[in-house]
């Protein structure tokens, strides 16, 4: 309600943060400085209509992308209905009407790239809309949703196990299982006699991962995820955040950012660390957690100046996020991989 | 190199019981953070190893003994028929084999890993060496992830189960199943009906807030569920792999209630904030389209507003909670902000 009177871009911003608009916080934050954006990225940028609140662009014959600018969603129109992939809140108030703009086919399946609520936590609303559509999901996903009972997030009512080949009119969409971002599992979703594929929070085109490495439960998956896509014969791909198609270069890009991170960090791990440990115990005796602690954080620290001197001109978002993506390939380089 | 660094100083600090931050000079020159100094009723309860030998083996109940160096623990079990192993840490491994000879003279004949972190199990070539050709068991997840990984400091299981499996050799009757509070390939609750000893390792550690990022678990929502699983055990003592002491029912009930407070705390804040209002002022610094530069400004405070209320309830309860409350608040927040 109070996000109406903000302007358009304030409502954007509140619904693609899923507001719940109680109190506010302590206001006078002072905020850090960070590097502005990079001319060259936002550019490729895919700007929403400010009256309509989204964008709907054309990436193959018959497959659209819908974006508000911060969340990516897809629909397939088969000659037997659409098929919607993924329903992110901050814009599913709009789907319909940006469906009825390209084809007069009726909504009839949804599929969840996976159970996070900001890609999917406007299904609710759409089946309110398009009452008796189906809804489709992998197994892990849809156990985790019947537990939740959450009606934003209604449970499937088609479950697969590993993989499946969806086919509804003119549309055949191979899925498969895949654990690089959430625990109860994601969706590869390639659509091969397009060339197009969606996955979703493994990577962004011109940015660097979002917190935590997209915030990946499975650090050793995650890795293993760029090759896998790589394997695939694409040229647009969807996946999931800002507004930008990507494309296998992007795809190179992101490969090359997170194999710097892990080698970055690595190599740190391997140096000679004494000095510092010897002032910590000092200063902290028996208080292992401190001890461990300054050591991780200078790690992190060193590492995450590294990555953002060698790829600031390059992506968005380094000086942000580059510690906490040292943090995530730290835990994983130090507790499962382990010194060489 | 580092986890034996870590490893090693987390040993060095407990072991030697050195004074600790309160007995700090005045003028502290170390530049690094203050922390809480461990709290007295939690230090006295701290099992000193042999400065020596590195180690200390405790008989927790008849047949079943503890050896720890201060940073690690891990349980071994006589049977007349022969000793098993539970866990082998490298922080000590190369002294596993003396300990369990202080106490028996039976041979080792198994050895179970609890989940496959280095941390934990990669003593165990050093105890191959003097035990050639014992029996390695492990949970099926597990030993997919060690036959992938081929790392000789991890030596594939010979004997694998999945789910559950109860282990009788001689008197001991060990019941182990399968969960997932920790690390991705799963974790084992290890229990000795008999004894009521319950060996839970990464779940909590008894006295002290749980490590970084709340003992690193890779699904929150599965550890949110581990407490009441753990607490369905008839057991009094409970092995949790780190620091210096076993547990108790209470220190469970302890960590739980930490955990709880922890997850309420940023929920409550995460949904109490006007999400549009910080995001506005925010974009009055960053502009609208530096839309990472706007999450973090959003999501910083709330992590900062929810250690500093977990610091006040908590510090005089648990030692360490000012070193890790704010990553603990991290982690419940991606689960409360996109899982919930």
């Amino acid at each position: 309600m109070a996000a109406q009177r903000l302007p358009m871009h304030a409502r954007l911003a509140g619904l693609l943060l899923c507001s719940g608009v109680i109190a506010s916080l302590a206001a006078a934050q002072t905020l850090p400085d960070y590097l502005p954006l990079l001319p060259a990225i936002k550019q490729k940028a895919i700007t929403a209509d400010p009256h309509k609140g989204y964008a709907v662009k054309l990436l193959k014959p018959g497959i659209y992308m819908v974006t508000e600018g911060a969340y990516e969603s897809m629909f397939v129109t088969t000659g037997k209905g659409i098929v919607l992939f993924d329903a992110p809140p901050s814009f599913a108030g709009h789907i319909s009407q940006a469906v009825a703009e390209t084809s007069k086919e009726p909504i009839v399946e949804l599929v969840y790239s996976h159970l996070h609520v900001d890609h999917i936590g406007g299904a609710g609303l759409i089946l309110k809309e398009h009452p008796g559509i189906e809804i489709l999901a992998e197994e892990g996903t849809s156990q985790f949703l019947r537990e939740m009972q959450d009606p934003s997030r209604p449970v499937p009512t088609r479950t697969f196990k590993d993989r499946y080949t969806l086919r509804v009119g003119s549309l055949t969409a191979n899925m498969t299982l895949g654990h690089w971002h959430s625990p109860e599992g994601d969706l590869l979703i390639s659509i091969p006699d397009k060339k197009v594929v969606m996955a979703v929070d493994a990577f962004s085109a011109g940015a660097t991962p979002f917190m935590g490495l997209d915030l990946t439960m499975n650090m050793h998956e995650y890795l293993k995820f760029f090759d896998q896509l790589q394997a695939i014969d694409f040229d647009v791909m969807v996946p999931g955040h800002h507004s930008t198609p990507a494309t296998k270069e992007d795809l190179a890009i992101a490969k090359s950012y997170v194999t710097d991170v892990n080698r970055t960090v690595t190599g740190i791990l391997g140096q000679d660390h004494a000095a510092l440990k010897a002032r910590a115990l000092q200063k902290y005796g028996d208080n292992a957690w401190a001890v461990a602690s300054v050591l991780i954080q200078d790690q992190v620290d060193q590492c995450a100046r590294e990555i953002t001197s060698r790829w600031s001109a390059r992506l968005e978002g380094v000086d942000i996020w580059a510690a906490s993506h040292c943090h995530t390939a730290l835990v994983y380089a130090e507790w499962d991989v382990g010194p060489r | 190199m580092i986890v034996k660094l870590l490893v090693a100083l987390l040993a060095t600090a407990a072991a030697l019981n050195l004074a600790a931050a309160d007995a700090a000079p005045a003028t502290d020159t170390s530049g690094l953070p203050d922390f809480r100094p461990v709290p007295p009723a939690i230090r006295s309860r701290i099992l000193a190893a042999d400065p020596k030998k590195g180690y200390l083996v405790k008989e927790l109940k008849p047949n079943v003994y503890l050896i720890t160096d201060g940073g690690y623990q891990s349980l071994f079990v006589t049977t007349g028929k022969g000793v098993i192993l539970l866990d082998a840490p490298p922080s000590y491994g190369s002294k596993i084999v003396s300990a369990v000879a202080e106490v028996t003279r039976e041979p080792i004949v198994e050895l179970v890993y609890s989940h496959s972190h280095l941390d934990h199990i990669s003593g165990a070539p050093e105890v191959l060496k003097v035990a050639p050709g014992i029996k390695i068991l492990a949970e099926e997840g597990v030993a997919a992830f060690l036959r992938a990984k081929n790392d000789p400091r991890r030596p594939v299981p010979t004997e694998t189960f999945r789910g559950q499996y109860t282990l009788r050799l001689g008197s001991a009757l060990i019941e182990m199943k399968h969960g997932h509070w920790h690390s991705n390939e799963g974790d084992l609750y290890i229990y000795l009906p008999a004894r009521k000893v319950l060996m839970a390792i990464d779940t909590l550690p008894p006295g002290y807030a749980q490590f970084m990022d709340i003992d690193l678990t890779s699904d929150f929502h599965d550890y949110l569920a581990m407490f009441d699983k753990v607490l369905a055990y008839d057991f009094d003592v409970l092995v949790g792999g780190h620091l210096g002491f076993p547990g108790t029912r209470h220190d469970v009930e302890v960590a739980r209630d930490y955990t709880l407070d922890v997850y309420h705390t940023i929920k409550r804040i995460h949904d109490g904030t006007d999400q549009a209002k910080v995001v506005t002022q925010a974009a009055a610094r960053y502009g609208w389209d530096n839309k990472m530069a706007l999450f973090r400004a959003l999501l910083d405070p709330m992590m900062d507003e929810c250690a500093r209320e977990i610091v006040s309830r908590w510090s005089e309860k648990l030692a360490s909670v000012d070193v890790y409350a704010r990553s603990h608040c991290h982690t419940a927040l991606i689960y409360a902000r996109w899982d919930d």
